[in-house]
């Protein structure tokens, strides 16, 4: 019997001592009776309830099948913070950084579950909830007979992200080696299930990988707290036998960016210490508070998982495959590894950022970083200000200082723009319209990620010739659809004195919306899908004239082109009544894209005579929808298509 | 004297004796779990994991349970002596029986929460809290009959 048996036992028999005793000598016949009746079926029902508890069973089963949580190397957990820091700690545990990666369970995991069926790129998924585990029935993927996959259920122990998309991972059953769901539930309320390579632009005849081992050697990088992978070769046959990955902490915590807390905390166990340091109102010497920085370091804080690092040696990386990252903030990032700068798949030809998660490339490349000393705080704040009046949601997502959003991210240093006049003088734009903030024209969204346009994270001036050279979208055509390169080269030598880049008749004549949606590359063709829906671009733009271009991204190859062209469509009155879904079979895309075609000719022929041949529209007095169709086709016969992968 | 004058004066000392009982058992309740109280502030003084640390929010919770419902049972205690005595109702048998069922309600109400907070799996609390419901409802009796038996006196 154990030490919690025994004692509940003993206490109950002291209860009973006092309690039946009075009850005993005062009462007469049957009530004695009743009462002993009574006190015998306490005792046995408490008896039977502590030898049956579930969560004791539950608590004590050892997790060996999947990445386990566990405090080595100084670093103690948030666990370990809160009692001192509660307000921190509770702005952190309402962020999405806390909730990249948790463990499967009723509050974690996003999506419906228990009973549902999802059908994606012809597998059925049968998804079942038993208690608290999570289970999904499907093809077994390591099949490689022939004949059908045999039907296998797989325990989902693990999931990524809760903010925009949610991934499931299963335990592989080989160590704690994790394999991937090959379906994601999209969040944002749009609420639907997707295969997983519609998530992202991958080449769509790629196929889709379980990723067996994927998050145990790459993902936890990022999204866990001081990751030890613990994968090696034991047998020396050249193949990784032993997957024995834990994290201090699963999801991104305080110690990710403030360093292993053991010694800090141990330190101010002491009251007198912790009150002697407040009334002194220093700072604690003994853990990194990266807002104390200089701008490079904290912003290395952030660079760790925010920019596309590489290991800068064998041994480092051998290290980190049993002991994980050496680097804690504070150091210097760079000693241990090196900043990519330029490849594809990630990059414009010219080296700015174009997928999202690595905003320190592009932060180390602006002005303002290199000369000055702006850093990701500058804009962005770990734990909401106690005086910030937004709801925690609002803060959340993206976890922006109050006011970040407008032209205050740049006048707390360039304070002559807080003139108006001197403000609309510059930006040639009338006075808070999207046109005079700041954001639009020196950081647009030329990122691709998360199926939308991100912000580039790299302060830079609007460029034509950057558009021509790289084919990344400039400011001025990204809001601006509706007008071509040369409008925009002109506008911006008028207003700046920037020289015209020499064009070619398209692009002198046609909208660059319109080249990159029908010519560009997967990338260009899902910032543009995007935009077309972008508020800012539909107030400066107008939205009659883009459904036969978004209608043509609804047929695209690329999944996550059409699901960006649908979401976009979809509040236009051309997609009035449309049957259409991003992974429907090609004659249903063609059908739906006919659909809107059909829908917005109908209208445009009754309403809009005007030409406007830089939006491929011809008239001869009335509206010609077959030239019209036959301009399209033939820009998007000429498209160059490589295969394109975007690593976000 | 008579065997009736007898058992008077028997009845008349226990009478005092019931209810100076619950008086000093009611403040011994009182001194052990305000003693308890000034633990766990001590504990929070000195940040003791094994009490703060978020995953033993449980625990924190069974214990706080256990320091307020300890102190409010001593604190009854001492009501149901002064009860007692200031009703003269020492001698009648419900009063015997109350007072037995507050007691057992006292050690297990608030040792089944210490109990619970003692041992706990992640989210719940120990087994010691099943001797929880039993305490309250030793406690609900007591009261019950002590209200019903003082309004027919």
């Amino acid at each position: 019997m154990d030490f919690e048996l025994l004692s509940i036992g003993l206490l109950l028999s002291i209860g009973a001592v006092f309690a039946l005793r009075g009850m005993w000598s005062e009462g007469e016949g049957r009530s004695r009776w009743l009462a002993a009746g009574l006190w015998t079926v306490a005792f046995t029902a408490i008896a039977w309830a502590a030898t049956d508890y579930g969560p004791r069973e539950r608590a004590l089963a050892p997790l060996t099948d999947q990445p386990i949580e566990l405090n080595v190397d100084g670093y103690v957990s948030s666990r370990a913070c809160e009692a001192c820091h509660p307000r921190e700690y509770g702005t952190w545990y309402d962020s999405y950084h806390r909730t990249m990666t948790q463990f499967a369970s009723e509050e974690a995991i996003a999506a419906p579950w228990d009973g549902i069926e999802v059908q994606a790129r012809g597998v059925d998924y049968k998804l079942e909830q038993d208690g608290d585990e999570f289970w999904v029935e499907m093809d077994d993927l390591s099949h490689r007979g022939g004949g059908p996959a045999p039907r296998v259920k797989r325990r989902v122990v693990q999931t990524t992200g809760s903010h925009e998309s949610q991934f499931y991972w299963y335990a592989s059953g080989d160590g704690r080696r994790l394999s991937l769901l090959l379906i994601y539930w999209r969040l944002l309320g749009e609420d639907r299930w997707g295969p997983l390579d519609g998530c992202c632009i991958t080449p769509p005849d790629s196929g889709q990988e379980s990723e067996t081992g994927r998050w145990n050697r790459v993902c936890n990088r990022c999204h866990a707290t001081h990751v030890s992978p613990r994968i090696s070769d034991e047998d020396g046959d050249g193949f990784y036998d032993r997957w024995d990955t834990h994290a201090v902490e699963l999801g991104i915590a305080c110690e990710a960016c403030h360093g292993p807390g053991g010694a800090h905390a141990d330190n101010y166990r002491d009251p007198f210490k912790r009150y002697s340091a407040y009334s002194a109102e220093e700072g604690a010497t003994d853990i990194v508070n990266p807002g104390k920085l200089d701008h490079e370091r904290s912003s290395e804080a952030c660079g760790q998982c925010h920019g596309i690092l590489v290991f800068a040696g064998d041994e480092g990386r051998e290290r980190w495959r049993e002991s994980g990252f050496e680097y804690t903030p504070g150091e210097s990032l760079h000693d241990s590894r090196d900043l990519v700068m330029e490849g594809d798949g990630q990059f414009w030809s010219d080296g700015m950022i174009r997928v999202s998660g690595r905003e320190y490339n592009g932060l180390v490349r602006t002005p303002c970083f290199v000369n000055g000393e702006m850093s990701c705080l500058s804009c962005h704040g770990m734990h909401q200000a106690a005086d910030d009046p937004r709801p925690r949601e609002e803060w959340a997502d993206d976890q922006l200082h109050p006011g970040m959003r407008g032209n205050l991210a740049c006048t707390q240093c360039h304070k002559e723009f807080d003139d108006e006049a001197y403000l609309t003088a510059h930006s040639h734009h009338a006075p808070g319209s999207t046109g005079s903030n700041c954001y639009n024209c020196h950081m647009p969204y030329t990122t691709y990620g998360l199926l939308k346009g991100i912000r580039s994270h790299e302060i830079s001036s609007p460029d034509v010739r950057a558009s021509v050279e790289t084919g990344r979208p400039n400011a001025c055509n990204q809001c601006h659809l509706d007008k071509t390169m040369a409008w925009a080269a002109e506008g911006l030598e008028d207003w700046y004195g920037i020289d015209k880049p020499s064009l070619n008749k398209e692009q002198r004549e046609v909208a660059a919306s319109i080249l990159w949606s029908l010519k560009g590359d997967a990338g260009q063709r899902a910032l543009m899908a995007w935009s077309f829906g972008w508020e800012s671009a539909r107030l400066a733009s107008g939205t009659e004239w883009s459904p036969p271009f978004l209608a043509a991204l609804l047929s695209d190859p690329y999944h996550a082109v059409r699901y960006i062209a649908e979401r976009s469509l979809k509040d236009l009155p051309a997609a009035k009544g449309l049957r259409y879904d991003y992974m429907m079979e090609r004659s249903g895309r063609n059908a739906g894209m006919m659909q809107v075609l059909k829908n917005w000719g109908t209208k445009q022929g009754a309403t809009n005579s005007r030409a406007a041949p830089e939006l491929l529209i011809e008239t001869d007095g009335v509206f010609n929808p077959h030239a019209m169709q036959q301009r399209i086709n033939q820009l998007l016969s000429e498209r160059v298509d490589p295969p394109l992968t975007l690593n976000e | 004297m008579s065997k009736d004058s007898k058992k008077i004066k028997t009845r008349d000392a226990s009478d005092g004796a019931l209810g100076a009982k619950h008086l000093r058992v009611g403040w011994c309740f009182v001194a052990l779990y305000l003693t308890m109280g000034l633990c766990l502030e001590v504990m929070h003084g000195f940040k003791v994991d094994w009490y703060l640390n978020v995953s033993n929010e449980t625990r924190r919770l069974m214990f706080t349970l256990a320091h307020s419902h300890g102190t409010l049972l001593g604190i009854l205690h001492i009501v149901f002596g002064l009860t007692l005595k200031g009703e003269g109702a020492s001698d009648a048998s419900w009063a015997r029986r109350a007072g037995a069922c507050l007691t057992g309600a006292a050690i297990l109400l608030p040792g089944g929460f210490l109990l619970g907070g003692v041992v706990i799996y992640a989210g719940d609390p120990g087994r010691g809290v099943l001797l929880v419901p039993v305490g309250a409802a030793l406690l609900l009796f007591a009261v019950v009959t002590t209200a019903l038996n003082l309004r027919k006196n």
